[in-house]
């Protein structure tokens, strides 16, 4: 398991070397998530997979490589489609897990 | 906005998902390209928007996630029209509005010229009308090339037309030739006349003869400068004529009498406050009386204001509105004073003597004197002024002197 994750862990930094070195866009060669965060009431998220919790206090999202945790009050999803998704309310904390 | 509308027009509906996992209902929209937005959690019962069409799609999605759905609000015009589909007037309406906008965009309903300085807009528009060019025409029926065709060949100053519909606007534009026309010279031989009798100060010729000199004195209808001028031959004999218009700077000394009464006694009108309106339509010459009453007044003015209702700049349509005002007076009679009757008779003198300044008049003596009787106020006198005169008449042509082809012959 040990292995597995550093073995990751190597590769990504290997991705991350080429992205820089390619000056190609990270979020497409590494799958990672692009979280735009206006204030504390807006934010955009794209490239993820899927919601997995969603209630008014927290909503989990699950993207390629790690999970985002927003936390708040009455966060409400204004549009959601495959690709992006915009959320309002007050947003207190954001979490990533691995 | 643009998005706003669509979703209206295809229409959308407000629904709540609950059951065993809402969160995979909403991943497996997403993940088959259904729209959903306003995604809100309430008391464990996610509520969503989606479009009508997407709604069609949910079936399977339902099954295999072992949800359940409940639609709380329909939006859109797809159920607006469901709604109101027993009101047959309305959408007849709707229709009979379109179709009113339809035909009424068949017509002309607004002639906009522009680049005309020297003809106003009226005079081009007389012309178009008189060409069966007018304001509430069919499009069909205008020929723009035909129009551009026959401005250019009625006015000759105008070296460029264009005209265009736009929408319901006939549009046309001109281009005048701003330079000015050569001036022709008036090539009838001519004299120059006095038109009264005066004594000339100043005289230039520039053609023709001059017959008086500076300081003669002139009766009305004498002969200033002739158009005639004499060529003589070595003894000194006329031995031919030519021809000219004459052409000449004359100024000269005439009187000019001033005589003017007024009356010593005047009535004049002191306005109180009480004023009254009354309206009226006029369509195609018929009155009609919008407010109409008795006027209690004994003395009044009566002021009416008529404006014609048009569409757009140009295009009148046969309603005239018409506003009356009428306004009380009670009028006094009273007396000039001395002092009064005099400031009157001096204004009305002043006017007098600008009138004349304004057409290039010089005034040298002013002989007039103010007398005051006992019913009137008279003012009369004479002005001495130097002005410009001389009238043009055709030279009398005369023949050529008999003796020249005499001696011609001797010899």
């Amino acid at each position: 398991m040990k292995k597995r994750v550093a073995a990751s862990q190597k590769n990504n930094r290997l991705m991350e070397n080429v992205a820089d070195t390619l000056k190609l866009p990270k979020d497409l060669l590494l799958g990672a998530a692009i979280l735009t965060v206006t204030g504390q009431c807006e934010a955009y998220v794209e490239n993820y997979s899927g919601i997995i919790e969603y209630t008014d206090k927290k909503i989990k999202l699950q993207t390629k490589t790690c999970r985002i945790e927003i936390n708040g009050d009455r966060l409400m999803v204004v549009y959601y489609t495959n690709d992006e998704m915009k959320i309002i309310g007050q947003i207190d904390e954001i979490k990533y897990q691995h | 906005m643009l998005i706003n509308l669509m979703k209206f027009i295809r229409g959308y509906l407000k629904i709540q998902v609950y059951g065993f996992s809402p969160e995979r209902f909403i991943n497996l929209c997403s993940n088959r390209n259904i729209l959903i937005w306003g995604l809100e959690n309430q008391n464990h019962q996610y509520e969503m928007f989606l479009s009508v069409r997407d709604f069609k799609k949910l079936k399977p999605i339902l099954k295999k996630t072992n949800t359940k759905l409940k639609i709380t609000e329909r939006h859109g015009l797809p159920f607006f029209l469901y709604k109101y589909r027993k009101r047959k007037m309305f959408f007849g309406g709707i229709i009979l509005f379109s179709i009113i906008l339809y035909i009424l965009s068949l017509f002309i309903w607004d002639i906009d010229v522009s680049g005309n300085y020297s003809r106003t807009d009226n005079v081009i528009l007389d012309f178009l009308s008189q060409n069966d060019v007018y304001h509430g025409m069919l499009k069909k029926q205008i020929s723009c090339e035909q129009i551009e065709q026959m401005i250019r060949s009625e006015y000759d100053d105008i070296i460029w037309a264009s005209a265009q519909i736009k929408g319901t606007r006939l549009l046309i534009r001109v281009q005048e030739n701003t330079d000015v026309g050569m001036i022709t010279e008036n090539a009838t031989p001519s004299d120059i006349i006095a038109t009264k009798d005066c004594i000339i100060t100043s005289i230039i010729t520039r053609k023709g003869t001059p017959m008086v000199t500076q300081g003669s004195v002139v009766k009305k209808g004498d002969v200033l400068v002739s158009g005639r001028v004499d060529v003589y031959n070595d003894n000194g004999e006329i031995a031919d004529y030519q021809y000219y218009a004459a052409d000449a700077d004359i100024y000269a000394k005439t009187l000019e009498e001033y005589n003017e009464e007024f009356d010593i006694k005047y009535t004049s009108k002191n306005y109180t406050e009480n004023e009254k309106l009354r309206f009226y339509l006029r369509i195609l010459n018929k009155k009609i009386n919008i407010r109409s009453g008795k006027i209690s007044y004994n003395e009044y003015d009566m002021i009416t204001n008529e404006s014609q209702l048009k569409i757009g700049n140009n295009f009148y349509l046969p309603f005239i509105l018409g506003k009356v005002q009428i306004k009380e007076y009670v009028s006094t009679t009273s007396t000039y004073t001395k002092d009064e009757a005099i400031a009157r008779g001096n204004k009305m003198l002043k006017e007098f003597c600008e009138i004349l300044i304004e057409k290039g008049v010089q005034i040298v003596e002013n002989n007039v004197k103010i007398h005051i009787g006992k019913k009137s106020c008279k003012i009369d006198g004479f002005l001495v002024v130097i002005e410009k005169i001389g009238k043009r008449v055709d030279t009398e042509i005369l023949s050529i002197p008999e003796e020249r082809t005499n001696t011609d012959e001797l010899e």
